[in-house]
């Protein structure tokens, strides 16, 4: 059987299965279902929003934009080009969830210091730790605090254990049983490690399984985005 | 009322073997496979034709006033392929084709009457001849005629050793030239009439190779040139050459290919060819070709369906059915279950988690994925641009590889996903249990095949849905930032 006669035979199957996928695209093309478009579903806080709210239109139009990438593809260029939207970074995160009370700000990692701990997982980032798009509030997993902890000295240390005596057994793990890490909550650290929060829960609440464990919020965040810088 | 019918009650042949009849909007002037053994004239009103198409009804043209219909069955006693309805008040006369088709071939009205019929029959279905075969006086007589456009109408009627072309015409303007041939050897004679250098008959005894370009002069009244006029005397050839060793039939200058592609499109049976095409319409000697063409042809359509199975599924035994493959089956399904598995819990070590959500873990595991769709697109692409015997090699690993799509699917997801990628999930573990789950896992080859066009159609709908997905998928991560 030729291909014409083939075609024939399977022309109202394939049509069919073409108008079905477009219907599809198309269904997910609509401004109503954009949030479908998530990979992994967005964190609850993130969830009413549209997209458009952090996903800020690139710079240049969507012609300069692949020209840019395929210059810096074959080395005329250094860098490449944000397509159709910009990358996300920090401003886009801090516009909404910039807070006083914050004791991991992202500007004090860009001290020479924290060189080492930047290189290692970076502090400096909000994406670091918190991709968006994958259903859980932390994508870092295991212990980091000894990036920048490690030589920890506290006079008077009213804890028990003493974090001297935590740090020397390293028992990074136990930091956010006490620690709220961004202090946006009413959490109020415990003076014995017995006394703390359950590793479990607290993990489940990085994954987005469960409520913060930490309490309420300290501060409210402000309703709407702020221009980005 | 139509000139026809004025002609055909003027007709001493005919006057007493008219029936007039009127039908209502919608009643049914004859159905399908019935013949009352009369050919129809519209004289007023239009009419349907509808035909019966894989079970379904389709209408396959409109009869309006002056129109001839039903006229081949009735000469030829066949059953009839079609139905014809009233669309609105129809008006029509029903002819005994006995006598409607009583001829000598020496009677001038007679050819007078088939000229008229075949030119309207003509104009009905434009680009058709068709014959009809005839006794008269225990004689096959087969009389045609053409009319297309301005050209000149021509009536042909071959006898059992003879052909007779003539222009349609009562009285010629002046005394023909003659022009003959006689080969005693082979029992040929040709003669030509010419007038003003233009043949305006033929009479051809024995096989001539050149009846239809004769046939086509006539028509197109060409002027013949010297040398032509000489070569005839001498060869009894005009135009050189015989025809093309392709043509199937010379009379209608068809070639195999022609008449194949026909078949291709729909006009599988030797009746609807010769329909469409006008082959075996004007000698007939071809029928028989023909006859074979479409046997051919339908067997090889009957065992391209059985190759379809094979193609899709595996090789045939010897009685036609496919042999299970158990092994795509059980890694299809070890390969779904994994999959479900693996992305409820995560399994392997935290580095390779690590690096499948790192960019570069997205970005080689999501191209092996896009790959591995690009490469399963072969086969069908090959089969469809007629490369069967490549496609038939890819067969196995299609479905071997294809049995294992989960697994990549695997590699890359760390989770169902959410959205449209949950929808992708779901679809890439049914296509894959769909694809395991082929017609070889039935017994009998017809029961093969139903299950085939079944099972083909989820099979390439889900196809295209997962390569549309995953490529949107691709195109919304670039535009967001990159994995």
């Amino acid at each position: 059987m030729n291909r014409k006669h083939l075609l024939r035979k399977r022309s109202g199957i394939i049509i069919a299965s073409v108008v079905l996928s477009l219907w599809f695209l198309i269904y997910f093309l609509m401004p109503q279902n954009e949030h479908l478009l998530s990979p992994g579903g967005s964190e609850s806080c993130h969830s009413p929003m549209a997209c458009a709210e952090c996903h800020e239109p690139a710079a240049g139009t969507t012609r300069q934009q692949i020209q840019a990438n395929i210059k810096h593809w074959l080395g005329q260029r250094k860098t490449g080009a944000d397509l159709v939207t910009a990358t996300i970074n920090n401003d886009d995160c801090l516009a909404c969830h910039e807070s006083a009370n914050e004791v991991h700000s992202t500007h004090r990692f860009m001290e020479p210091r924290f060189a080492e701990a930047r290189a290692a997982i970076g502090p400096h980032e909000c994406r670091s730790c918190h991709s968006e798009h994958s259903g859980k509030r932390v994508e870092v997993r295991g212990n980091f605090c000894f990036h920048c902890h490690d030589t920890l000295e506290i006079i008077d240390d009213p804890v028990m254990p003493s974090h001297a005596e935590l740090i020397q057994q390293q028992r990074y793990d136990t930091c956010l049983q006490c620690h709220d890490y961004h202090r946006n909550h009413l959490h109020q650290p415990p003076q014995k490690l017995t006394d703390a929060l359950r590793l479990e829960r607290i993990q489940a609440y990085l994954d987005g399984q469960a409520n913060s464990p930490y309490g309420d919020k300290r501060q409210p965040y402000q309703k709407t985005r702020q221009p980005t810088p | 009322m139509p000139p026809l019918h004025q002609h055909l009650l003027n007709s001493d042949l005919l006057r007493d073997h008219i029936t007039a009849v009127t039908y209502a909007d919608g009643e049914c002037v004859f159905p399908i496979d019935k013949s009352d053994g009369r050919a129809n004239l519209a004289l007023s009103g239009r009419a349907e034709i509808t035909r019966q198409i894989n079970g379904k009804s389709e209408l396959i043209g409109e009869l309006s006033s002056g129109q001839l219909f039903a006229e081949l069955t009735a000469t030829e006693d066949t059953t009839r392929t079609t139905t014809v309805r009233a669309k609105g008040e129809l008006h029509t006369v029903a002819i005994d084709p006995n006598q409607l088709f009583r001829l000598t071939p020496d009677t001038e009205q007679a050819a007078d009457l088939i000229d008229l019929i075949r030119a309207i029959y003509a104009n009905h279905n434009t680009g058709q001849a068709s014959d009809n075969d005839q006794w008269v006086d225990s004689h096959t007589i087969i009389a045609t005629s053409f009319q297309d456009g301005d050209t000149h109408p021509v009536v042909v009627q071959y006898g059992k050793q003879s052909v007779t072309i003539q222009t349609h015409q009562k009285h010629w303007k002046a005394t023909p030239q003659q022009l003959n041939h006689t080969e005693q050897e082979h029992n040929t004679e040709r003669r030509l009439q010419v007038i003003d250098r233009r043949i305006v008959s033929a009479h051809l005894t024995g096989p001539c190779d050149e009846t239809p370009q004769i046939i086509g002069a006539i028509r197109t009244q060409k002027p013949l040139s010297y040398a032509q006029r000489v070569s005839f005397e001498s060869s009894g050839l005009l135009f050189g050459r015989a025809m093309n060793s392709d043509y199937l039939c010379i009379c209608m200058r068809l070639t195999h290919a022609q008449l194949k592609s026909e078949f291709e499109n729909g006009h599988d049976s030797v009746d609807t060819l010769r329909q469409q095409t006008g082959a075996s319409t004007i000698c007939g000697t071809c029928l028989e070709c023909v006859q074979d063409l479409v046997d051919e042809l339908t067997h090889e359509a009957n065992t391209s369906d059985t190759s379809d199975t094979t193609l899709a599924h595996g090789q045939a035994d010897a009685k036609g059915q496919l042999a299970p493959d158990f092994l795509s089956l059980g890694v299809g399904i070890a390969a779904c279950v994994i999959t479900l598995i693996g992305l409820s819990i995560p399994l392997g070590s935290e580095a390779f988690h690590q690096w499948q959500a790192s960019s570069a873990g997205r970005w080689w595991s999501g191209g092996a994925f896009l790959i591995f769709l690009g490469y399963q697109w072969w086969m069908p692409i090959y089969r469809w641009s007629g490369g069967l015997a490549k496609a038939d090699s890819l067969r196995h690993i299609h479905r071997r590889i294809g049995a294992c799509m989960p697994l990549l699917l695997l590699f890359h997801n760390t989770s169902y996903g959410a959205g449209m990628l949950s929808l992708l999930t779901v679809a890439v573990l049914l296509h894959t249990i769909i694809g395991v789950a082929d017609s070889s896992l039935i017994s009998g080859q017809q029961r093969q095949q139903n299950y085939l066009r079944v099972w083909l159609l989820p099979h390439i709908l889900i196809a295209f849905l997962i390569t549309g997905l995953a490529l949107y998928h691709v195109w919304v991560i670039l535009t967001h930032g990159g994995p």
